[in-house]
């Protein structure tokens, strides 16, 4: 039986537990239950209970106060509704709502309160708490975002470069790929994680299927990311009350890192979603509705929760007195740490004008927007790069791909213009033609298989190609296969060229020149 | 999400009309009654309480009459300095309930006492003054003791 004894479990050990239990009696406020339908409850007392309050039902069932009322409160249940009845007893806990992070989290898939849902047993190790709803950093703890946030896609990395610490929407219909791009950057910062400057990833998924958070908790694990990367689920048939704290739950991990100087992505997968769920708890809580019966505060519900996004100054001193720190952070917290998020928005038949996309797209430093159309033709990850901006990623941007793929964005745009007039007629001049054919070639490049992001030198390598026309001589079908070609040849004898070229650095683009006219040798013969 | 301003509202009204005919007590007890066990409502009912039904009817706000008599009840009971109190114990202690009762004879307000026993507390007792609970039972503090347990081992006890 000596082997069912674990360390914790020595005398003393157990003994310094015991001696820090206090059964001290205190009166407590309750109130009793009123009402319940559709997982919120009205509560008749609490007269002194605060707004984001936990209270505790008999039977351990956990709610949170939203509705502060004369003489009765409208809570929201993190529960079973079927366990709470009429009468119940409801006692006040004085904690306003949070969950416990820490480091052994990682790898894990929780619920909103933390709680983990994998099947793996508790989570170990120290933990801190930290509340859901919390304030974000004022605007001297923080800094203007300076370091890139490779996500692996060309045609992101070069033309809506995203950096550390900002906010950039993932825009578009349904089946367009907004979680697979989500998905390609979260397995990208392996490379990140290996060579020991990791970005911790939490992926938050809301609404959707058990079954698709299965799958992707499955991808991520395939690809290795599972190791810096934690999921948030709550499913369509958790509570709503669930699905509406489920981005909050993930911005607060994210604070974890952020706080404790390290970099964090979290993506928030989606916020359409998260507002349906916010407006089912608010019609019932009887809150007045607005625009398409979204209650008043759907606008501050997101902005509040992507403004916790930030870069945090560097200055120790000053980051240690940031405002609304957690009690359990105080002496934890390093300077310089990020959280980037990467808000989901799902559009209803392309409409971005519609309430919730508009709030979002104002809110955010950007946003990505990912078209069926394309997607149908075969352009995939199917970005729009027209309409799509990062307003703040720019200055993060590293220096060789800021050269390489400087006028790669506006080169497209005039190319597609082009397109769309050379479908007139079919005899154009020399120059229009040359146009027309390296704007055809880079749309080839920018295409890019799910689940294979690329290192940034080779991203700089293979746009520096498409960017300077070198591929005139090779015809469009081919362009794949020289693309391969090119970074296999790359990746075996010039490693060194490659990684400087991820580094900032344009050293190296007359090898890469000789390298591209002996491939294309090769190719013609 | 103006339940609450409705109810108080309505609240006061009847506990200025009961405060006017001086039915007030009877008019008390029956509400509360009606709360305890809304399918036997006492019979007869008072005229203010007739009178005052009909009025939420007219007014469309049946809908909220528990908030409302909630409410009237609270008010009645601050209005007339009266506490209610709840003693749970395991076995009846009349003891208990004397030491209860002198320990707010001091405040010179009047007491609606109720006793319970439940034999699930284990020993002790629970006292609830108005909406303020004091839970000095074995239960209580055995699951008072798990939790800590379960906080400071971070595993299910």
């Amino acid at each position: 039986m000596v082997q069912n004894i674990k360390a914790s479990e020595i005398s003393d050990v157990l003994l310094a537990q015991l001696k820090g239990i206090t059964t001290s009696v205190e009166w407590e406020e309750t109130g009793k239950v009123l009402q319940v339908s559709d997982g919120v409850a009205h509560i008749y007392g609490l007269m002194h209970a605060e707004a984001g309050e936990l209270i505790e039902f008999e039977g351990g069932v956990m709610g949170v106060v939203m509705n502060l009322e004369q003489d009765n409160v409208g809570a929201v249940l993190l529960g079973q509704t079927d366990l709470v009845k009429e009468g119940m007893t409801v006692r006040r806990t004085g904690r306003i709502a949070s969950l416990m992070v820490g480091e052994k989290m990682l790898g894990r898939v929780v619920d909103p309160l933390g709680n983990p849902i994998d099947g793996l047993g508790k989570i170990e190790g120290e933990l801190v708490q930290m509340p859901l709803e919390r304030k974000a950093p004022g605007v001297i703890f923080r800094q203007p975002v300076s370091e890139p946030l490779q996500t692996g896609l060309k045609s992101i990395d070069s033309m809506i470069p995203i950096g550390r610490g900002q906010r950039e929407l993932i825009i578009g219909d349904r089946q367009t790929g907004k979680t697979a791009l989500a998905i390609d950057t979260i397995i990208n910062q392996r490379e990140g994680f290996l060579k020991g400057d990791p970005v911790y990833c939490i992926y938050v998924a809301v609404g959707q299927k058990g079954s698709t958070v299965a799958n992707i908790v499955e991808t991520l694990r395939m690809h290795g990311a599972m190791d810096y990367t934690i999921v948030v689920s709550a499913t369509a048939s958790d509570p709503a009350s669930l699905q509406y704290y489920a981005p909050f739950a993930g911005a607060a991990i994210g604070e974890y890192f952020r706080d404790t100087g390290r970099h964090a992505l979290v993506v928030y997968d989606d916020l359409s979603k998260q507002a349906v769920a916010y407006r089912e708890v608010s019609l019932i809580l009887r809150r007045p509705s607005g625009r398409e019966a979204y209650p008043g505060d759907v606008f501050y519900l997101h902005s509040r929760l992507l403004e916790r996004a930030a870069k945090i100054i560097s200055q120790q001193e000053v980051a240690e007195k940031m405002n609304d720190l957690p009690e359990s952070l105080k002496g934890k917290v390093k300077a310089g740490g990020s959280l980037t998020a990467l808000p989901v928005i799902e559009t209803q038949a392309g409409d971005v004008s519609a309430y919730i996309p508009t709030n979002v797209i104002s809110i955010t430093d950007g946003q990505i927007y990912l078209e069926s159309s394309l997607f149908n033709e075969g352009f995939r990850p199917a970005i729009n790069v027209g309409i799509s901006v990062s307003r703040v990623g720019g200055a993060a941007q590293r220096k060789s791909m800021k050269k390489v793929a400087g006028t790669l964005k506006i080169d497209q745009a005039q190319y597609n213009e082009l397109e769309s007039f050379s479908k007139f007629s079919s005899d154009v001049d020399k120059v229009t033609a040359m146009t027309l054919d390296k704007g055809r070639k880079n749309n080839q490049l920018l295409i890019q298989p799910q689940f294979s992001p690329m290192p940034l030198g080779e991203q700089v390598a293979i746009l520096y190609c498409g960017t300077n026309g070198l591929m005139k001589d090779i015809p469009i079908d081919r362009v794949q296969e020289f693309q391969t070609l090119f970074l296999d040849r790359m990746r075996s004898s010039h490693r060194d060229i490659l990684d400087a070229l991820g580094e900032g650095s344009l050293e190296g683009t007359d090898v890469i020149e000789k390298e591209v006219q002996s491939i294309i040798a090769g190719m013609t013969v | 999400m103006s339940t609450g301003i409705i109810a108080a509202r309505y609240g006061r009204a009847l506990l200025k009309l009961v405060t006017g005919t001086g039915r007030g007590r009877q008019v008390y007890d029956q509400v509360q009654a009606l709360m305890d066990n809304p399918q036997t409502p006492p019979e007869p009912l008072e005229d203010d309480l007739v009178k005052f039904i009909a009025l939420l009817s007219s007014n469309g706000r049946l809908d909220e009459v528990r908030y409302i008599f909630n409410s009237f009840l609270r008010q009645y009971r601050e209005a007339n300095g009266i506490r209610k109190i709840h003693l749970k114990t395991v076995v009846p202690s009349p003891e208990l309930e004397d030491r209860i009762r002198d320990v707010f004879a001091g405040e010179g307000s009047e007491l609606i006492l109720s006793t319970e026993v439940d034999s699930d507390l284990i020993g002790g007792f629970v006292l609830q003054v108005d909406d303020r609970v004091l839970d000095a039972s074995v239960s209580r503090q055995l699951e008072i003791i798990r939790n800590q347990l379960i906080e400071k081992t971070n595993r299910i006890v």
